[in-house]
């Protein structure tokens, strides 16, 4: 025992102090579920307690400890996203497929105009709505484990959560080279830019298919039975994380394809797939880093962001509900509840994996304020509108009698 | 059968009336209908899926001659023939259906599948449909309610009187394990092989009213006489606390065999009522004769085997006392109606079934699956896959 700390050994250890947090998170979470609140929320108070908009004990110096732990989790989240994609049913459902596609659109776009209309640049307003595309994969799938969500709807915003975070990639792909080659630290033109960004997705891409090819020629190699496949698909997808890891391609898709290519291109698989629970089970860690991280209450503050913040949301819930419109399996009920639960938004770094977290910096200080709120309102509204649209279709359940 | 009646039935039904037994309505002789309960199937994992409210609501919109109901739990669904007269009529209807559900069950994102019991569902994650009705067998019956969580195909046949009804469930009731035997494709139970090729058929055991029609009820006045006795005591509300193997259907004019579990494939459904209803025109034409065995231990043991071994096991023909293999009785059965039936398409109903007995049976092909390798989810797949393919053989 080293007698002269007079720290606690805790507070010295960073990830000591992880554990800590997630869980007094823990404690929080199953406290506040004896209330009928969700537990996600016990994650989200811990994080304000421990973190930035409190006691300052996680923060993003802190976290920048645990980048490549952080970056190989996100992208594991979005290999379950993949997973979850049922293109059969997205090109053949007819009107239910497109209005999602359609949903995922004009979601970007509404935020968009919003964000230029409360005065953003064009280009920044551009680049973060494409960012605004995506549906957050971490607090959906989390709250659909928590609130055991089943039935139709929960279905379909799987479906959109893969197509809006597919969107997203492929559009701040674009985004990001025109700012990179427009903003304050330009340092090449959009075309080489592009052909940066697009050559990481493409690289990703390939790489899918290469650790995927592996793990397919494996399998059918020896003749794995299906209860035994679990251990070669792990090490596929280690193979994929690690090649995209050093050549800096795009690890997010890549793990997005090969969860689309487990799906649909593997079909004896089914037998381990129902027993993958990925982003459940890493969910609500990531939400407490998030709200540790992230939030940070003081800027809240600011009357201005606070309001454009809510009308981004508010815009993005109205432009997924107009385009569930024209779909025609899917209640009135149902469709509003899609649109609450698929409100949540990620940040920079939840698509883009690198060492800015969950950042941009490049934008102007306004632009960087107001992405700041949304990331804040994220992790404060998000979770509750999400659980709201879930209960509202109907699909939770709790077990025992009605 | 009049408003009234119906309304009272309802009431009676849903265990908010009082106890209600509805005159046998006459009906044509050999007429028949089919019931089929299926999955409702997530199409990642193959595992129920509590989406008939959604695929009920769109098969709403269809103008069809057939119709469709809710189950006890959210993971199933019913859909019933209209009055059928034929082996291509019945063919061709639930063809009609297969091809309607399925579509239905595509648009909301979930999938169909025939079969009698899923292979790997947890009974205590099924959730009871929300209808009072539904919410009334929870509260009676407890786990159970859940656990009945399994599909059956249920056969309707017009049986002309009352009291030939009565005679003709008899008589019906003695082949009924056959049909357990035939239809059997039910050979895991929540997540293990069972042993046997029906798991479904021991579930029905579990309820206090199944069993079969009492040898001593010869006439629709002694069903009305049990039925009143029973409700007198609070046992029963309706027809439908029956549980029996075989049960008359008054508001119907029918007797419905209610052994088989779902077919993978419509076309065994058509095969299968086609035998059935033979058989009864076969009963129906040796007026005033009743089985001589009253034996309901005799009956249990052929319905055990049944369930157990599927078209392998062996049967002890009632009348006779002589144990046989039921491939035999099959058989036997077949050529002998075959001779009599005046269905154009009962030739190829045969067919259907000697090809299936041929084979082994629905349940053999599905062991086969899971010996080469494959797992309960995919076995659901397979089962599912099976269902979606057109098939009018």
């Amino acid at each position: 025992m080293n007698d002269e700390l007079s720290t606690p050994l805790l507070l010295l250890s960073p990830l000591a102090l992880l554990g800590a947090g997630l869980m007094l998170a823990l404690v929080l979470g199953f406290t506040l579920q004896r209330f009928q609140v969700p537990k996600l929320y016990g994650a989200v108070i811990a994080g304000l307690l421990l973190g930035a908009s409190g006691a300052g004990l996680i923060d993003r110096p802190l976290l920048t400890q645990f980048q490549e732990l952080l970056n190989g989790a996100a992208a594991l989240v979005l290999f379950d996203v993949g997973r979850k994609m049922d293109l059969a049913w997205l090109l053949r459902s007819g009107r239910q497929g497109k209005s999602l596609l359609l949903a995922t659109l004009t979601r970007g776009a509404a935020a968009t105009l919003v964000l230029a209309a409360f005065g953003l640049p064009w280009g920044a307003a551009i680049f973060i709505g494409s960012i605004l595309i995506a549906v957050n994969p971490v607090i959906l799938a989390s709250m659909v484990a928590d609130e055991n969500a089943s039935g139709t709807s929960t279905f379909a915003t799987a479906n959109m959560v893969g197509i809006s975070n597919l969107v997203a990639l492929l559009a701040l792909g674009v985004t990001l080279a025109w700012t990179r080659s427009h903003g304050a630290d330009a340092a090449g033109t959009f075309g080489a830019e592009l052909i940066r960004q697009g050559g990481k997705l493409l690289l990703g891409a390939l790489f899918a298919v290469f650790s995927y090819g592996a793990y397919a020629l494996a399998t059918r190699l020896c003749k794995i039975p299906a209860t035994m496949r679990p251990g070669v698909l792990l090490a596929a997808l280690l193979i994929d994380l690690g090649l995209c890891s050093v050549t800096a391609s795009s690890a997010l898709l890549s793990l997005l394809l090969m969860g689309v290519l487990l799906r649909n291109a593997e079909k004896r698989d089914n037998v381990f797939q129902a027993q993958l629970a990925t982003a459940q089970d890493i969910g609500y860690m990531l939400l407490f880093l998030m709200s540790a991280a992230v939030v940070d209450i003081h800027e809240l503050m600011q009357g201005w962001v606070v309001l454009s913040a809510l009308a981004v949301f508010a815009a993005r819930i109205l432009a997924t509900r107009l385009a569930l419109w024209p779909a025609t399996a899917w209640s009135e009920r149902k469709k509003h509840a899609m649109a609450l639960s698929m409100c949540s938004l990620v940040s920079f770094g939840g698509l883009v994996v690198d060492n800015t977290l969950n950042a941009y910096t490049g934008l102007d200080q306004h632009s960087t304020m107001l992405m700041s709120a949304l990331l804040s309102l994220n992790v404060l509204l998000a979770p509750g509108l999400t659980w709201l649209g879930l209960r509202l279709a109907g699909e939770t359940y709790r077990g025992g009698s009605q | 059968m009049s408003q009234a009646s119906l309304d009272q039935q309802a009431l009676a039904v849903s265990g908010q009336g009082a106890a209600f037994l509805p005159d046998f309505r006459e009906s044509t002789l050999g007429t028949m209908g089919i019931e089929l309960e299926l999955m409702v199937l997530d199409r990642l994992t193959y595992d129920l899926f509590p989406a008939a409210p959604d695929i009920l609501a769109l098969l709403d919109r269809h103008d069809k001659p057939w119709v469709h109901t809710p189950e006890i739990t959210t993971s199933m669904l019913e859909v019933a023939t209209s009055i059928l007269t034929s082996y291509d009529e019945a063919a061709e209807q639930l063809e009609h259906i297969r091809a309607t559900v399925q579509r239905a069950a595509f648009e909301v994102g979930a999938s169909i599948s025939g079969g009698g019991a899923h292979p790997f569902q947890k009974w205590a994650e099924q959730r009871i449909y929300p209808k009072e009705r539904y919410f009334a067998s929870e509260r009676k019956f407890g786990y159970l309610a859940k656990l009945f969580t399994v599909f059956g195909m249920h056969v309707h046949i017009g049986a002309g009187s009352p009291d030939e009804a009565m005679r003709l469930c008899s008589w019906l009731t003695q082949r009924a394990p056959l049909f357990i035997a035939l239809s059997a494709n039910s050979p895991c139970w929540q997540g293990e092989v069972s042993g046997f090729c029906s798991s479904r058929s021991n579930v029905v055991g579990a309820f206090p009213m199944s069993g079969i029609l009492p040898y001593e009820i010869r006439t629709w006045n002694d069903f009305r006489a049990h039925f009143d006795q029973l409700a007198q005591y609070g046992i029963v509300n309706s027809i439908k606390d029956f549980y029996w193997d075989v049960r008359p259907k008054p508001e119907y004019g029918t007797i419905e065999l209610r052994v088989l579990d779902t077919p993978l494939k419509p076309v065994y459904a058509a095969a299968l009522a086609c035998y059935a209803r033979e058989l009864c025109l076969e009963f129906a034409d040796q007026a005033g004769r009743w089985p001589s065995s009253a034996s309901r231990e005799l009956y249990t043991w052929n319905r055990f085997n049944a369930a157990r071994d599927g078209v392998e096991g062996s049967w002890i023909d009632p009348e006779t006392g002589v144990a046989m293999p039921i491939l035999d009785a099959v058989h036997a059965d077949l050529a002998r109606l075959r001779k009599r039936s005046r269905d154009p398409g009962f030739g190829k109903a045969c067919a259907v079934i000697e090809q299936l007995m041929k084979d082994g049976g629905q349940a053999r092909w599905l062991r086969a699956h899971l010996e080469a390798g494959g797992g309960m989810n995919d076995l659901a797949r397979m089962a599912s896959e099976l269902f979606d393919s057109p098939d009018l053989a």
